[in-house]
């Protein structure tokens, strides 16, 4: 059993997460640690399964589900905009019950949920906007981006989710198409999650403004 | 048909992924427009504070010197006037009047002291002309005359060259600290001292009074605590203001030379 780049990266991001644990400001930054070992947990079991042999999706399929579910908190928490929070409580009723009956009813426990995927992705490619546009919008801003934990969280979300449309909201039509083609989605896939996870290092790494 | 879709993810996760970096590019670029931006107006209006500042400052002297020649040409010559004509009265030495013509000149006389002083102290040019420690010196003698203060002034070390116009802003501080003093902190001791090196003047004042809260003094509109960190503004001065109820009040003023 070989590990990919992306989970030394992720065992990285982990350790990292729950060194800086107390220094996470706002508070629920702090959920990172729990959702980095999940995501820790998952790709261990993937691989694991994998090496294997046997069908995975299944575990996917509720990991993607759930890391959707954090990334909505972690926008409704950041986003200032009322109209934007009740948006995301909305989709979220609308979505979650949606991905359960992709899962079980349309594409089936042992695929990859791609439709319900392709949803999520494109609703948190917003999210993410918005929060640069937010962002933009503030009247007094004259703290450097750089220097701010959501602008590392949010391009990391950014990238991963809007360059993941096509090999992950197509990896239904790629994997019946040609398996070949799989392994390119693959790489890209390690490449994403090698540029995620680092963002989130980056942000763990920021001091607060009111820290001493 | 193989071909097409291989072309299609990559097309298309390329096109995503530059999309991606434009936002992303987008956002630092305009993030860096907008804080330049809001750093150039924030410097203008430094810069016009400054100004307005130095204009007022500029209109009280002249008002002040307006004054201190009023005092001195006018008002000081027609006291001068009134004793010379009190000392030329030839009454005999049982008149009534006579004593109450001596307790008038000695009125007089104080008169003609305080306007002279009061006087000196609004002239600008004499202060730059003798020194704002000498001008401070004086306003100290001038309180300890009142019986009401033991004010007391230590210079440590000898003055290097300042502007005139520093003096005068040192100098008006200084008035305004010791007005502040007699009004308001019902001292009996008031200690002023000034350190003087080729880089540094440090002004200190010190008193016994009932002291006050800098914090709740600093946030009432028109306090004269805010005109003295407006003036060390001017002078790139530093300003420390160290006061509690009960416990007095010490005032510094460091400049920077």
């Amino acid at each position: 059993m070989s590990f990919p780049f992306f989970y030394i990266v992720l065992v990285i991001a982990v350790l990292i997460s729950v060194i800086k644990l107390k220094r996470q400001k706002p508070s629920y930054l702090r959920l990172f640690f729990p959702y980095l070992l999940m995501n820790l947990c998952v790709e261990t079991f993937g691989l694991i399964t994998r090496a294997q042999g046997k069908n995975n999706y299944w575990i996917y399929n509720f990991s993607t589900t759930v890391e959707f579910g954090f990334y909505f908190f972690i926008f409704y928490k950041t986003l200032h905009n009322v109209f934007v929070k009740r948006a995301i409580i909305f989709t979220s009723f609308l979505f979650f019950p949606f991905c359960i009956i992709n899962i079980f009813f349309i594409q089936g426990i042992h695929h990859f949920h791609s439709i319900s995927f392709l949803m999520g992705s494109i609703f948190l490619v917003s999210l993410s906007v918005l929060y640069f546009q937010e962002q933009l919008r503030e009247d007094e801003q004259i703290t450097n981006p750089l220097t701010e934990k959501m602008f590392w969280i949010s391009t990391g979300v950014l990238f991963f989710y809007v360059t993941s449309l096509f090999s992950l909201g197509l990896f239904e039509l790629i994997h019946l198409k040609n398996p070949s083609l799989k392994v390119l989605a693959d790489a890209l896939l390690n490449l994403l999650n090698i540029f995620l996870y680092c963002t989130f290092i980056i942000s763990f790494f920021i001091g607060n403004k009111n820290e001493r | 048909m193989n071909d097409e879709l291989y072309y299609t993810v990559v097309v298309g996760t390329s096109i995503l992924f530059v999309l991606g970096g434009f936002i992303i590019s987008f956002f630092l670029a305009y993030v860096r427009r907008k804080t330049k931006f809001l750093k150039e107006k924030q410097l203008m209006h430094n810069q016009f504070q400054q100004e307005l500042l130095k204009s007022q400052i500029e209109i009280q002297e002249q008002t002040f010197q307006h004054i201190s020649r009023e005092l001195h040409d006018n008002l000081g010559q027609v006291a001068s006037l009134i004793k010379i004509n009190l000392n030329t009265l030839q009454l005999p030495a049982e008149h009534a009047a006579t004593v109450k013509i001596e307790n008038t000149k000695e009125l007089t006389r104080q008169l003609i002291a305080d306007i002279k002083s009061l006087s000196v102290s609004l002239a600008s040019d004499r202060i730059a002309q003798t020194g704002f420690e000498k001008a401070i010196e004086t306003d100290v003698d001038r309180l300890n005359k009142t019986g009401e203060f033991i004010a007391s002034f230590r210079q440590y070390g000898s003055l290097p060259e300042i502007s005139d116009a520093k003096q005068l802003i040192l100098y008006r501080m200084s008035q305004e600290i010791l007005n502040n003093m007699i009004k308001h902190s019902s001292a009996k001791q008031i200690e002023i001292s000034l350190h003087a090196t080729e880089k540094l003047i440090k002004l200190a004042f010190n008193d016994d009074g009932i002291g006050f809260n800098v914090e709740e003094q600093m946030n009432t509109p028109g306090a004269g605590l805010r005109n003295l960190q407006s003036r060390a503004l001017l002078i790139n001065a530093q300003l420390q203001i160290q006061s509690s109820p009960g416990n007095g009040t010490q005032i510094t003023i460091e400049l920077p030379l």
